[in-house]
């Protein structure tokens, strides 16, 4: 069974004349060790796409089902749950609050996530995968961008979630560093057995894709690296 | 409440520019709320110390002590049990050579009755005679001792200081308590068939009898003490008016703050951070800078009070400051509220686009 799937999903935004047919009929999968691209150019209904499939947004038709429990049965509160136990975000804008030190980001989700966080050997091993144990005692506004990311990453592989929703993590990087960037999450879905989702317009990641959809104008559709390069 | 501390202690800078601000509206509170009990105090102290419910004064008085009489025949006629007492009030200055004079109230009891009978002295002994006279402490402090003789008004007698009570005054002025005869002379009318100014009972629903006299409760009476109640007025108003500021202020701050902040709320509430833990730190933030602010200013408050000379009027009602200190920590939580509204709707969508 995939981790997540979207079944024939559709969203309209807006009303009447100004109605956007947003996503059209999405059907998607993604299984736990695997490296999953969702690339498109921008307006195409990536982010919709990522908020859905994290429970942000509920779709006008279709259904999410993570674990094959359908999401858009579940309550408000039920879905802040799923996300904070089953989905981990890792977003442009980072998800770092810029008050607390690194070891406190973490320390924050054990206030408010109890149980099945990682152990305090498995964040010392996952920090030391990432390089960034040396960087603990730091403010998030004494990081270089790509130490932030790579916090972010560590910060939402903490709650130890089945599934990992990565948004354009490599904007604005050079080749060399959307190499190394695809490399690390290409080594977290393997390592750690997660579905890495990974929105993105960047098609200089395709190199380290599983599995590859592309989004145009709403509707998606499972591609070869080929077939999205000559396009 | 982890967020709020932490967030507190790495924007010490903003978060102390806050907490001044509370402390600045907390001490002016505490100082005006003890300014307004020390003067209330110093009007009715001598009336708080008699214990009595109510008051029977001549009914064209118009409620004031100093215009009443009442004759022998009504004092005959009331009735008067140990509950009662008749009391006789005229204002005086007090004058000794080379001290300074003292504008005082001049109250002549009988000393059979419970207004000189419960007395309590602090030093001396009770008036024994017309020409001794028991006086409130604030004779002491301008400087006069057990044994001085003073004069009254423009009287050339002279009256011994024989005791010194303390909590005696009545509209402000020091009391001078003495006996009725003495009273009478003050007055100048040592012959007339008047027995005082008023009678005073213990018991609230006392009646005199008399179709000239009416009987007041003693916090009606207090409300009518000249300047009592305007005074009350203004301090109850700057008060309110201060936590209304309070709250305006915290509001303003905690809003701007939170809305500087909505972009990191929004990533968390994308975690699936629960939007109650997020709406109890900003209440948390809000108790904790008043709760500092109130603490800063009472001890503020308190440092004032010891160094402010003893003439000033001060008097730190606990219960009611702890009331206010509440009333404070309050107004912060209702401060809170529109910044938690806002956090508590957020849209984590927003942080993604889409």
């Amino acid at each position: 069974m995939s981790v997540i799937e979207l079944k024939n999903i559709n969203k309209y935004f807006g009303s009447g004349i100004s109605k956007v047919h947003v996503l059209k009929d999405v059907n998607f999968a993604a299984d736990r060790g695997q490296l999953i691209l969702v690339v498109g150019p921008s307006g195409s209904g990536k982010s919709t796409f990522l908020t859905i499939a994290g429970g942000l947004q509920t779709p006008t038709s279709g259904s999410v089902e993570v674990e094959g429990q359908p999401v858009e049965k579940l309550t408000k509160g039920q879905r802040d749950k799923l996300r904070l136990n089953r989905v981990g975000f890792v977003l442009q804008s980072y998800n770092l609050v810029p008050y607390l030190k690194v070891k406190e980001q973490f320390a924050f989700v054990d206030k408010v996530k109890r149980e099945g966080n990682l152990s305090k050997q498995d964040l010392d091993n996952l920090l030391k995968q990432l390089g960034i144990s040396q960087l603990v005692d730091k403010f998030p506004g004494e990081l270089s961008g790509g130490q932030t990311q790579r916090v972010a990453i560590a910060r939402a592989l903490y709650a130890d979630p089945d599934i990992v929703l990565v948004d354009e993590p490599t904007a604005a990087l050079d080749s060399e560093k959307v190499a190394e960037v695809g490399k690390l999450f290409k080594d977290l879905a393997e390592s750690r057995n997660k579905a890495v989702v990974v929105v993105t317009h960047d098609l200089r990641l395709l190199d380290f894709a599983d599995k590859t959809y592309e989004i145009l104008d709403g509707k998606i559709s499972l591609k070869d690296k080929e077939h999205v390069l000559d396009r | 409440m982890y967020l709020a501390l932490k967030e507190i202690r790495h924007e010490k800078l903003r978060y102390g520019l806050i907490i001044s601000m509370v402390v600045l509206i907390a001490y002016l509170i505490f100082i005006l709320t003890s300014l307004a009990f020390g003067l209330a105090g110093e009007n009715t102290q001598a009336i708080n110390s008699w214990d009595a419910k109510s008051i029977v004064l001549n009914k064209d008085s118009n409620i004031s002590l100093t215009q009443s009489t009442i004759t022998n025949d009504q004092a005959k006629d009331a009735k008067l049990s140990s509950k009662e007492a008749v009391i006789g009030s005229t204002p005086v200055v007090a004058k000794h050579k080379g001290k300074e004079k003292i504008s005082a109230s001049f109250i002549g009891a009988r000393k059979s009755q419970f207004i000189i009978k419960d007395l309590k002295l602090t030093s001396g002994h009770k008036a024994r005679n017309n020409h001794q006279i028991v006086v409130d402490e604030k004779f002491k402090t301008d400087g006069y001792k057990l044994g001085d003789k003073v004069t009254l008004n423009s009287f050339k007698d002279k009256y011994q200081i024989v005791g010194f009570t303390k909590n005696a005054k009545l509209n402000v002025a020091p009391v001078a308590y003495g006996t009725m005869a003495t009273w009478k002379y003050l007055r100048g009318i040592p012959n007339a068939p008047v027995s005082g100014s008023a009678i005073v009972s213990k018991n609230a629903k006392y009646n005199a009898h008399d179709s000239h006299l009416k009987t007041y409760s003693m916090n009606k009476f207090i409300s009518k003490l000249p300047g009592y109640s305007a005074e009350n007025t203004t301090f109850g108003f700057m008060i309110g008016f201060l936590m209304i500021i309070s709250l305006v202020i915290i509001a303003v701050f905690l809003y701007i703050l939170t809305m500087q902040a909505l972009p990191t709320y929004a990533v968390l509430r994308a975690q699936g951070i629960p939007a109650r833990a997020l709406v109890s730190t900003i209440t948390s933030q809000s108790l904790i800078l008043m709760a500092s602010g109130v603490v800063i200013g009472a001890l503020l408050a308190a440092l004032t009070g010891s160094l402010l000379p003893v003439g000033v009027p001060m008097a730190f009602n606990i219960p009611v400051l702890t009331w206010i200190s509440i009333g404070l920590m309050i107004m912060g939580v209702i401060g809170a509220a529109i910044p938690a509204q806002k956090i508590a709707t957020v849209d984590p969508v927003s942080v993604i686009g889409g």
